[in-house]
C-alpha cells in the first residue's frame, strides 16, 4: 500500500467512486478524511506507532493556534519547535542517542507532512489565514500525497477541495489519467525494475576481479543509470498520485517537466522534484536573499547575494533527503553545483555581455554540452544518495583517479549526445501532426500506446511476479 | 508551472468525446492486447523454437516402478527453447554414457556416476558434458587412466539412486560418485516418483515442466490441477507455459540481481535460507536415509562413495557475488550435506568455494532453464577434477603422485 502498488492503486480508485458519489464538499471532505484514516491505518498496522505522528501534528496546529491568539514570538518559536521535533523523530545522527524514542513509530511521510505544516505556520505567522482542525488534517494527512508528496501549498489545495462546485470531471479528463496512472505504474513496476537491475549489475562487476575496460564500463553503467532510475521510480508514483487526486477532483502540482532536457543545473532544479524546490525557493531562498540585500548593500556583492543563497537553498535540499552525513555531502554537492553554475553565468555575462551571453545560452552545442554536464553532475553526486560511505569507497577503489576522471568525460559526452539526439527525435516525432495537434498526441495514438504499456505492465508484475524494487523518495 | 509536456497541453475537459470513440477507443484497446500477445507469443516461438522433448522420443515408463527409462539403442535429437539442437544417444542398457555397458577395460580405474539431468547432460551434446570432459581431466591430473560411466537420468534423484544402487555396482565401479543438485533434495522426498512425473505446475526443473506436458496436454487438465482457482492464477497458469513468458524471463535474467532478487522470493529458494523449520529438517531427514542406504550397499561391495553439489543457478551467482541478504546462506545447504555424508563414511568434494573467484557464473548456466551451458559444464569438469583428484587419493597413479602434487603446489 506504501508503493505504487495495484493494492494502492485499487484502493485510490475504490475512494475515487465513492468521493464522486455525491459533489457536495461535506461529502466529499468526510470521504478524504476517511480514506486518509484508513490508509494510515492499513500501513500503520499498530495505532500505538502513529502517537508521534499525531503529537507532531498536533504542535502544529496548536502553534497556528498561538499565532492566531497573537503570543509574542509565536511564529519564530512554533517553527523552531517543529524544525526540532521533526529533527528528533526522524532521528538525525547528530543528536545523541539517549534523548531519541526507544520504540518503533510511524514516520512515512513525515518529511512531507512536515513541509505542509511548515508552510502553514509561515503563512500563519504573516497573518494570512486561520484553518479549522479538520481542514489541517485534510490538508496534513491526504492520502495522496502522504508518502512521498508533491509538496501542495494550502492555497491550492482548498481551492479544490472546498470548492462549491467541483471541478468539471469528464471522460477526456477520466481517459487521460486512467492512462497516467498506466505510464506512472509501468515506470514504477518495469521501467525503474529494469534500471535499478542493470544498476545493481554494474554495483556487484565493480567488486569483481574484472579487467580494467569491463570494470570502467561498469562505472559508467553505475553513474549513469542511477538518475534514470530515481526518475522512473519517484515520477511513476508522482503520475499515479497526481492521476488518482483528479480523479477526486483534485488538482496536484507536477513534480516534475523533462529534467533531463535542462541546459545547466538550476534549470534542472526548476524542472525535478519542483514542489520541493519551489517550496524552500519561497522560503528559504527568496527571505534569505531579502534578509542579505537589507543588510549587504554594496553593489558589487549583489550578485554573489544570490550566488550564496543558491548554495544554502540547495544545500538543504540535500540535507533534507535523510539524516546520515552521506545526505550532507550530497546537501553539499547540490549547493555547490548550483552556485558554481550561478557564478560560471554571472562570470559569462561580466565577459561576453548579456546579449552575446544570451546567445550562446541557445547555442545548440552550448546547450547539448550544458545537459551532458548537469546530468553527468547531478549522476555523481547521486552517489551519496543511493549508497553509504563504505560502498562509496568501494566504487571509487575501483578504479584509478585518472580513469574516474576519464569515465566522467565519457559520461559527459555520452550524455550530451544522447540527449541532444533524444531532443531531435522528439521534436521530429512531435512535429508530425494531425489535426488535433502532433499525432503521437491524438487519443487514438494514445490509446494504442497506452495499451500496449499496460499489457507490458501486467505482463511484467502480474504474470511474471518479477519483484520491483521500493519506493525510494518513501524513506525521506 | 507551466508543462512543456504536450500531452498535459491538450487537456481540453471541455470537449465531449464522441459517440463514435465511445465504441472506437476500447476497441482499438483490446485489438492491440491482442494484436500484441499474438504477435509476440509468433516472435517468441520463432526465436525460442522448442522441438518434442528427449521423453517423447526416448522415454518409457518402467514397469515395475513406474519411474521414467530411457529405451536401450535410443537416438534422437531435441531442442529445448533455450538450447541449441542436442542428440542423445543411450546404449544398450539405456544409459547416455558415451560408451558401451559392460566389464571395464583392464587397467581403467572406473567412476560410475548418477544424478539428474544436468549430470546426464541435458541440452548439451555428450562430448561437452563433464561426464565426457572430466576423465581426460582427471587423467591429465593423476597420470591414470580413468574413465567415467555415466548412469545419470532426468529422474534419479536420491529415492530412486538409492533403490536401483544394485544397476550401479553392476557397473563395477571403483568408486560411485554422486553428483546432486539442490532440486533433488527438494523433490525427493516430498513425492511419490508417479507424482513427481505428474507433477504439472513445478517451474525451476524444466524436465519437470516436460514431464507434466507429456501427461497434461490439454488447458482444462492444467487448470484443473490448480489449488488456488482465482483468475490471476488461472492467467499465470497459462502464460507460464507460453513461449512469451519464457522469452522475457529469459531476457530478464541476464540481469544477475534481478534473478537473484526473483529467484529468493520463490519458494525453490527454501536451501538458500538460514531457516530450519519442519521441511527442511524432514528433507534432510529424507536425504540422510537414502545416502545411508546407499552407503550400506557400497560398503558391502568395497565401493568409495564421493558426494558432491553442484550450485544452481542463483547459488552461484550468490557465492561468486560474495555478500547475499540478511537470511540466506549458500553455502548452508552445502555444510548440512557434508555433515550428513561424512557421517555416513562417505567422502564428500566440496567445489562451492571455487565460485567466489568466477565472475559471473550464473552466465554459465541458461537463465530460464537453468541447466549449465557448455561453458557450464567446462568449468564443472575443471572443478570436480581438481576436487576428486585432491580428495580421493586412489585415483593416483602411484608412481605419479609426489610429482603431480608438487607440481600442483
Amino acid at each position: 500500500m506504501d508503493t505504487a502498488s495495484v493494492q494502492f492503486i485499487l484502493f485510490g480508485l475504490a475512494v475515487v467512486l465513492v468521493t464522486n458519489v455525491s459533489h457536495a464538499r461535506a461529502w466529499r471532505a468526510s470521504v478524504l478524511l476517511v480514506a486518509s484514516a484508513i490508509f494510515l491505518g492499513m500501513l500503520a498496522h499498530n495505532p500505538v506507532t502513529l502517537l508521534p505522528l499525531i503529537g507532531f501534528l498536533l504542535l502544529g496546529y496548536f502553534g497556528m493556534l498561538l499565532m492566531a491568539w497573537g503570543v509574542p514570538k509565536a511564529p519564530t518559536g512554533s517553527l523552531l519547535v517543529m524544525i526540532l521535533a521533526y529533527v528528533w523523530l526522524k532521528k538525525y545522527t547528530l543528536l545523541p542517542e539517549f534523548g531519541l524514542l526507544h520504540f518503533s513509530y510511524f514516520t512515512l511521510g513525515l518529511s512531507y507532512i512536515f513541509f505542509r505544516v511548515l508552510h502553514l505556520l509561515i503563512e500563519a505567522g504573516e497573518g494570512h489565514r486561520r484553518i479549522s482542525l479538520g481542514a489541517y488534517l485534510l490538508y496534513t494527512l491526504n492520502f495522496t500525497t502522504l508518502v512521498s508528496g508533491p509538496i501542495q501549498r494550502y492555497d491550492e489545495f482548498a481551492r479544490d477541495q472546498f470548492a462549491e462546485a467541483p471541478i468539471p470531471l469528464g471522460p477526456r479528463v477520466v481517459g487521460r489519467q486512467l492512462e497516467r496512472i498506466v505510464y506512472g505504474f509501468f515506470k514504477v513496476n518495469v521501467l525503474a525494475m529494469l534500471l535499478h537491475a542493470a544498476q545493481q549489475d554494474a554495483l556487484a562487476d565493480l567488486a569483481l576481479p574484472l579487467p580494467p575496460l569491463q570494470k570502467f564500463y561498469a562505472a559508467i553503467r553505475l553513474t549513469a543509470l542511477f538518475p534514470l532510475f530515481l526518475y522512473a521510480n519517484f515520477s511513476g508514483y508522482i503520475d499515479i498520485v497526481i492521476a488518482l487526486a483528479r480523479l477526486m477532483r483534485l488538482r496536484l502540482p507536477e513534480n516534475f517537466d523533462r529534467p533531463f532536457s535542462a541546459s545547466c543545473f538550476i534549470d534542472f532544479w526548476s524542472r525535478w522534484h519542483i514542489t520541493l524546490s519551489t517550496w524552500l525557493k519561497s522560503y528559504v531562498y527568496n527571505p534569505l536573499l531579502v534578509a542579505l540585500m537589507r543588510r549587504i548593500t554594496a553593489p558589487a556583492l549583489e550578485p554573489f547575494l544570490g550566488v550564496f543563497c543558491f548554495f544554502v537553498t540547495f544545500f538543504l535540499v540535500g540535507v533534507w533527503h535523510g539524516r546520515t552525513s552521506e545526505f550532507l555531502f550530497f546537501g553539499l554537492l547540490q549547493g555547490g553545483g548550483v552556485a558554481i553554475n550561478k557564478l560560471w553565468q554571472l562570470v559569462l555575462t561580466r565577459r561576453l555581455g548579456r546579449k552575446r551571453s544570451r546567445a550562446l545560452a541557445v547555442n545548440p552545442l552550448y546547450v547539448a554540452m550544458g545537459r551532458g554536464l548537469t546530468y553527468s553532475w547531478f549522476a555523481f553526486t547521486l552517489f551519496w544518495f543511493w549508497a553509504d560511505w563504505k560502498q562509496i569507497a568501494m566504487v571509487f577503489h575501483a578504479l584509478g583517479p585518472l580513469e574516474w576522471c576519464g569515465m566522467g568525460l565519457a559520461l559527459w559526452l555520452l550524455a550530451a549526445a544522447t540527449l541532444a539526439m533524444w531532443e531531435v527525435l522528439r521534436t521530429a516525432l512531435l512535429s508530425i501532426r494531425s489535426g488535433e495537434g502532433p499525432l503521437l498526441c491524438n487519443r487514438y495514438a494514445r490509446v494504442v500506446f497506452a495499451s500496449a504499456v499496460g499489457l507490458a505492465a501486467f505482463v511484467i508484475t502480474f504474470l511474471l511476479s518479477q519483484p520491483a524494487p521500493d519506493l525510494v523518495y518513501k524513506a525521506f | 508551472m507551466a508543462s512543456s509536456n504536450p500531452i498535459a497541453a491538450v487537456d481540453r475537459p471541455e470537449e465531449a468525446l464522441s459517440r463514435q470513440d465511445w465504441v472506437l477507443l476500447p476497441l482499438l484497446s483490446l485489438l492491440t492486447v491482442v494484436l500484441l500477445t499474438l504477435a509476440t507469443e509468433l516472435l517468441a516461438r520463432h526465436l525460442f523454437y522448442q522441438s518434442p522433448n528427449v521423453q517423447q522420443y526416448c522415454a518409457v515408463a518402467d514397469e515395475r516402478t513406474g519411474n521414467l527409462r530411457w529405451k536401450p539403442n535410443c537416438i534422437c535429437r531435441a531442442k529445448t527453447p533455450e538450447s541449441p539442437w542436442v542428440e542423445y544417444r543411450f546404449n544398450s542398457c539405456g544409459h547416455r554414457a558415451g560408451m558401451e555397458c559392460g566389464a571395464k577395460p583392464d587397467g581403467v580405474y572406473r567412476i560410475v556416476m548418477s544424478g539428474t539431468s544436468t549430470v546426464m547432460g541435458l541440452e548439451v551434446e555428450q562430448k561437452q558434458s563433464f561426464a565426457a570432459l572430466l576423465p581426460a581431466e582427471l587423467t591429465r591430473l593423476t597420470g591414470r587412466r580413468i574413465e567415467i560411466y555415466n548412469e545419470a537420468s532426468i529422474s534419479n534423484h536420491p529415492e530412486l539412486v538409492a533403490d536401483t544402487f544394485p544397476e550401479v555396482l553392476q557397473a563395477h565401479p571403483d568408486l560411485f560418485l554422486w553428483v546432486l543438485n539442490p532440486w533433488d533434495l527438494q523433490v525427493a522426498p516430498e513425492l511419490s516418483s508417479a507424482q513427481r512425473n505428474s507433477q504439472p505446475h513445478h517451474q525451476p526443473a524444466p524436465e519437470n515442466r516436460l514431464l507434466a506436458m507429456l501427461r497434461l496436454n490439454s488447458l482444462a487438465d492444467r487448470i484443473s490441477t490448480l489449488n488456488d482457482q482465482s483468475l490471476l492464477n488461472i492467467l499465470r497458469s497459462v502464460y507460464a507455459d507460453s513461449r512469451t513468458a519464457l522469452m522475457l524471463e529469459h531476457f530478464l535474467y541476464q540481469s544477475q540481481s534481478q534473478y537473484i532478487q526473483s529467484f529468493l522470493g520463490s519458494g525453490d529458494a527454501w536451501f538458500l535460507t538460514t531457516q530450519n523449520d519442519a521441511q527442511r529438517q524432514f528433507r534432510m531427514q529424507r536425504f540422510a536415509a537414502y545416502d545411508a542406504q546407499i552407503g550400506a550397499q557400497a560398503s558391502a561391495a568395497g565401493v568409495p562413495v564421493a558426494v558432491v553439489l553442484m550450485p544452481n543457478r542463483a547459488q552461484a551467482a550468490l557465492l561468486s557475488r560474495g555478500e547475499w541478504p540478511a537470511g540466506c546462506d549458500p553455502y548452508r545447504l552445502n555444510d548440512e550435506l557434508r555433515s550428513i555424508v561424512e557421517k555416513n563414511g562417505q567422502s564428500y568434494l566440496d567445489i562451492l568455494p571455487a565460485f567466489r573467484e568466477i565472475p559471473h557464473p550464473e552466465r554459465n548456466y541458461f537463465p530460464v532453464d537453468t541447466h549449465p551451458t557448455v561453458e557450464g559444464h567446462a568449468l564443472l569438469a575443471t572443478l570436480l577434477a581438481k576436487e576428486l583428484s585432491e580428495a580421493m587419493p586412489e585415483l593416483w597413479a602411484d608412481d605419479t603422485r609426489p610429482t603431480l602434487l608438487e607440481g600442483m603446489r
